[in-house]
């Protein structure tokens, strides 16, 4: 459970093909009574990616997105994102948040055809 | 004593399709099972009824239908069918059968089913019986 910055969900595609510029939102609400600076880090799989602001200064009960991007690479992945607040001194992991993205193809094929039935209508 | 273990096995069974009758005014039904994988895309899924000859298919009859394809990760077998419309214009007697899906360049063509399709004129008025069936005052 957050403490302040909770991950309300990430939305991203379920597929994309190699290559693509996967965008990644990640909406981030301050559960907090106060206002506090929240920020967004994730990876793919192992690999970090950028967003589109280090950080937001958000009021109680506001939602904000923080927009991060990555490259699809030639395999399904999953993405975890973690939300973060500024406690004076430091930064403090707060939530956590998976979603899985999968490599579709950008060629289609068809392998056979074979007539199985035919009846009179 | 000891007993020799015999694996069970199983051959190839070849079951020929059985013929199908169709006149005038009749619908051939042909279902195609077909394997996809990749991007969803719509072709064209066509079937002939015709003659196999030395120059290849000598097609009489056909039908085509679009095919929406959705994206499959991985090969995926799928059914669909295409109805042709036996119309005057293809003459008595027994014909073959195939499918393909594309367009100009196929991308896939089924093997072709040979002597599947009869097809029988219709024949002359004729009554069979007649009985009475109920009478009243009228």
């Amino acid at each position: 459970m957050a403490k302040y910055a909770d991950i309300i969900k990430i939305d991203a595609p379920s597929s994309a093909i190699d290559g693509a510029t996967v965008i990644v939102d990640v909406s981030v609400k301050n559960i907090g009574t106060s206002d506090q600076n929240l920020a967004v880090t994730a990876v793919f799989d192992s690999t970090s990616f950028p967003f589109q602001f280090d950080y937001l200064l958000v009021l109680p009960g506001q939602t904000v997105i923080f927009r991060g991007w990555f490259t699809m690479p030639s395999k399904n992945v999953g993405i975890t994102a973690w939300s973060w607040y500024w406690e004076g001194s430091e930064w403090v992991q707060d939530d956590r948040y998976e979603k899985q993205v999968s490599l579709s193809q950008a060629t289609s094929e068809f392998g056979s055809i074979e007539i199985i039935r035919y009846e009179r209508r | 004593m000891g007993a020799v273990f015999i694996p069970s096995e199983f051959g190839v069974i070849f079951l020929p399709l059985a013929n199908v009758q169709v006149k005038a005014g009749d619908k051939l039904r042909i279902t195609c099972q077909y394997t996809h994988r990749g991007k969803a895309e719509s072709q064209p899924l066509y079937a002939s009824i015709g003659k196999t000859g030395w120059t290849g298919f000598d097609e009489v009859l056909h039908a085509s239908k679009t095919l929406s394809v959705p994206e499959d990760a991985s090969w995926q077998a799928r059914e669909a069918y295409v109805d042709i419309a036996i119309t005057t214009s293809i003459s008595a007697g027994v014909y073959d059968l195939y499918a393909k899906i594309g367009g100009t360049f196929p991308k896939v063509i089924s093997p072709t089913l040979q002597d599947v399709v009869e097809v029988t004129e219709i024949g002359d008025s004729d009554f069979g019986e007649i009985s009475i069936t109920d009478y009243a005052k009228v």
